[in-house]
């Protein structure tokens, strides 16, 4: 089925979500969560994850509540619909510390163990990292069109 | 952590009793009538914190404060316009700024942490026990920013998050709020041991 009228998709926290050309993937008004994009030049496609925190602990939970399991799910997802590591290309924004001025144990700053666990993650599968925009302490609105591939972050106030 | 009905049922109650002693302090410190209406008051799991809020990207003022000392906190969020006129009546100026100043910023502050203290020092009193509360934070930005910072703080203990609609009408202004007690599973056993003892 062919469409030629853009979808704009909301990816909800814990989620993640596949879509190609002409569509967009919107993330809004996000703080400490991190959003992981994952772009197949050649098939303009791929897919956002809305994760909110580093590492999955327990089995039970949902893997797009984190990091690195959210960043498994998306890339086997995308593997699955014929799009394998090798063609796809990562950005990710997000992970702002909202609340600078609280005093946080390390364990505590999640924005930042976000980006760390993304990395980590990222680079013990092998992907290409092709953009950032993440830390600071401001919220973000991030697009991303599966037409060009181009990401999109808006701040606000 | 699953809870029961009649658990759910007194987690409410006590998030009802502590935005009623905001209420109050809320009319002390402005020396004005304030009459509260609760629309609502949720128990839901963390990831469904920002499903119901509106719009994301709206501007919101908020006070976020750690408490217990443990892995437990309290997020009050006004609209920004909202906050804006509480922080004119509480400086007695005749029109709400369009924009926070220093000056505003740290008076919204003040009331926020004082509407957390007297939040949490209601379901104190009322269990008898003590509650510490951490140092206010205040943040004024996108709502949903707002709100998944503050629970991603407490989301890797807990699963679930108290959310209350308040409408505080002053005078002849309806301010809304909306007020996210988040908790770790064993405050709430806490919580709901001492409640049953009562």
């Amino acid at each position: 089925m062919r469409r030629d009228c853009m979808a704009e998709i909301e990816a909800k926290m814990a989620t993640f979500v596949l879509a190609r050309a002409p569509d967009t993937l919107l993330a809004r008004g996000i703080g400490s969560c991190l959003i992981v994009m994952a772009y197949c030049r050649e098939k303009k496609a791929g897919g956002m994850l809305h994760a909110m925190l580093p590492e999955k602990a327990g089995a039970h939970d949902d893997d797009a509540k984190y990091v690195d399991s959210g960043i498994d799910a998306l890339i086997s997802s995308l593997a699955r619909q014929g799009m394998p590591l090798r063609s796809i290309e990562v950005k990710i924004a997000g992970a702002a510390n909202m609340f600078p001025g609280m005093p946080l144990q390390p364990r505590m700053q999640i924005g930042q163990r976000n980006i760390e666990s993304a990395k980590k993650k990222l680079s013990s599968l092998g992907a290409k990292l092709t953009g950032e925009d993440v830390g600071g302490s401001k919220g973000r609105t991030i697009s991303f069109s599966l037409t060009t591939g181009k990401v999109e972050v808006q701040t606000s106030i | 952590m699953e809870l029961s009905e009649h658990e759910q049922d007194v987690l409410a109650e006590l998030a009802s009793m502590g935005v009623n002693s905001s209420a109050t302090a809320l009319s002390q410190l402005l020396g004005a009538n304030v009459s509260l209406v609760i629309p609502k008051i949720e128990i839901k799991r963390v990831e469904h914190a920002k499903d119901d809020i509106g719009d994301p990207e709206a501007a919101v003022a908020a006070v976020y404060s750690q408490v217990f000392g443990k892995n437990s906190s309290v997020l009050i969020m006004f609209p920004k316009k909202a906050a804006l006129s509480l922080v004119a009546l509480l400086q007695k100026k005749g029109k709400s700024p369009p924009v926070f100043s220093d000056m505003d910023k740290s008076a919204f502050d003040e009331m926020g942490n004082i509407l957390v203290a007297a939040y949490l020092s209601a379901i104190a009193n009322f269990l008898k026990t003590r509650i510490e509360q951490g140092i206010p934070n205040t943040a004024v930005d996108m709502a949903g920013s707002v709100v998944d910072a503050a629970i991603v703080q407490i989301a890797t203990g807990t699963n679930e998050v108290i959310v209350t609609d308040a409408q505080f009408t002053v005078g002849k202004k309806i301010v809304g709020a909306r007020i996210y007690f988040l908790f770790e599973p064993e405050v709430v056993d806490d919580l709901l041991r001492k409640a049953k003892k009562l």
